[in-house]
């Protein structure tokens, strides 16, 4: 019996959507995007096979290993029993000539590093420039974050059809352009990287913001985007100072996500909130990282200055700063010194 | 005490998203640790979909099978202890899939005398 407790603990949270999200990414990574469908129909089955055999209580010493397995085999499977009708990703063509290039090939893709280059893959063809944006956040919640259309549809206080359709269409422009999966090199990268990281504050803001009674699926929106926002922030390819700072910004805001309510669920405004309820180590997060980025990667020091004119408030017509101090810049200024200490 | 066997009867999953899913697997998990607390829980295997159907006179004929309703396939069975009928039918309460279309059958195992 302990050791069946044991087990359940080692099922962490959102373990199956965290897992789905992956096994989608470099499921796709070779069976390419016009297969993204087959893709998740894969990894809903491994689902459904690994539930079948561990709600008994006998849980895998290592169940995203076990997941992972089960998804590789599930694949190999389906593209020998599909494979003289199936166009796969250009880039792994070659496998369908052998078995043993079929199971090699996939064994790569499920290694550590090579997962999170996936996912990254992933997010940069769902961002990509022609699906319109909100398609973007939708496909990004599908596919990376392994959320279901209802789940999607709740977050957006939008109805299961719109949301289909959204995901529906994406796919579509993603098989009509050959869109394939990698990541931009070059001048290209910081227009797409841009992209990117505008869905993931979408996705952010939309959990930050909510008023749906529903906090879980709140919190996870902010979740979700954090994770992603790190994944890039951590990716050598990616680890820009614009992705470092969406990261701080979301990690501030996420710090005091506890105090932005009171009991009756009324948004509690920052001046009343308890700051001792701030959630610290997402600050120190922060600092800790830009402690430690390399120079090149570092913000410019802040200037006050420049910083208090941001935050001044604009002239309606003209949209320049009206030279007035507001509450906006004190408050912003008291905020920013306070945090630091 | 008697020995029961709750057997699972159909009970689909397609439809659930992974959250649901795994929720659906802390259910299975709470439950088995409820009837463990008792000490009621003897044992409990899930079975994998498909398998084969083996009769006719000396078992000449085998076929793929079972090929009835999905909601009638055997996906798995648990050997419990209880009083009787009653609380075994008590215990089946907590199954999780009814609401995925599943049903639980009790039948009271045979006691052979000494």
């Amino acid at each position: 019996m302990q050791k069946n407790s044991h087990h359940i603990e080692s099922l962490v949270d959102h373990l199956f959507r965290h897992e789905s999200g992956k096994m989608v990414a470099v499921l796709s990574r070779i069976l390419g995007l016009q297969n993204l469908e087959a893709a998740q129909d894969i990894v809903q089955d491994t689902l459904i096979t690994a539930l079948h055999s561990w709600k008994k209580g006998k849980v895998p010493e290592n169940p995203a290993g076990w997941l992972h397995r089960a998804a590789k085999n599930k694949a190999i499977d389906f593209l020998r029993r599909e494979r003289t009708f199936r166009k796969i990703a250009p880039d792994y063509a070659y496998i369908m000539d052998s078995d043993f290039a079929l199971s090699s090939a996939f064994h790569k893709v499920f290694l550590e590093d090579e997962i999170s280059d996936s996912q990254l893959h992933m997010m940069f063809a769902c961002c990509h420039p022609e699906i319109p944006i909100e398609s973007q956040v939708a496909l990004t919640l599908r596919t990376l974050g392994g959320l279901s259309i209802s789940e999607i549809s709740h977050a957006f206080l939008t109805s299961e059809d719109t949301i289909s359709k959204r995901i529906y269409r994406a796919k579509e422009k993603l098989r009509a352009m050959d869109i394939s999966m990698d990541v931009p090199q070059g001048d290209a990268l910081p227009e797409r990287l841009d992209a990117v990281l505008k869905s993931i504050y979408l996705l952010f803001r939309e959990g930050y913001h909510s008023s749906h009674p529903d906090q879980l699926i709140r919190e996870d929106l902010c979740q979700e985007a954090m994770r992603l926002c790190f994944l890039l922030s951590e990716h050598r390819l990616t680890s820009k100072p614009r992705a470092h700072a969406l990261m701080a910004l979301m990690c501030f805001q996420a710090s005091r996500l506890q105090t932005r309510l009171d009991d009756m669920g009324h948004i509690v405004l920052i001046r009343y909130q308890d700051r001792t309820k701030w959630f610290k180590p997402l600050i120190e997060k922060v600092f800790i990282t830009w402690r430690d980025l390399p120079n090149h990667l570092r913000f410019q020091p802040t200037t006050w200055k420049h910083l208090s004119r941001l935050c001044m408030p604009l002239h309606p017509l003209t949209m320049q700063p009206t030279g007035q101090k507001s509450m906006n810049s004190t408050k912003c200024f008291t905020l920013l010194t306070q945090i630091r200490l | 005490m008697e020995k029961f066997m709750l057997i699972f009867h159909g009970g689909q999953y397609n439809d659930l998203s992974p959250e649901e899913m795994q929720g659906k697997m802390g259910q299975w998990f709470a439950w088995i640790e409820k009837l463990n607390k008792t000490q009621q829980y003897l044992s409990g295997e899930p079975l994998l979909p498909g398998g084969k159907d083996v009769k006719g006179p000396n078992g000449k004929t085998v076929t793929d099978g079972p090929y009835t309703e999905g909601n009638e396939v055997v996906g798995g069975y648990f050997l419990i202890t209880a009083k009787d009928y009653d609380e075994a039918v008590t215990i089946s309460k907590d199954y999780p899939d009814y609401d995925m279309g599943g049903y639980v059958q009790v039948r009271q195992v045979m006691k052979m005398d000494e």
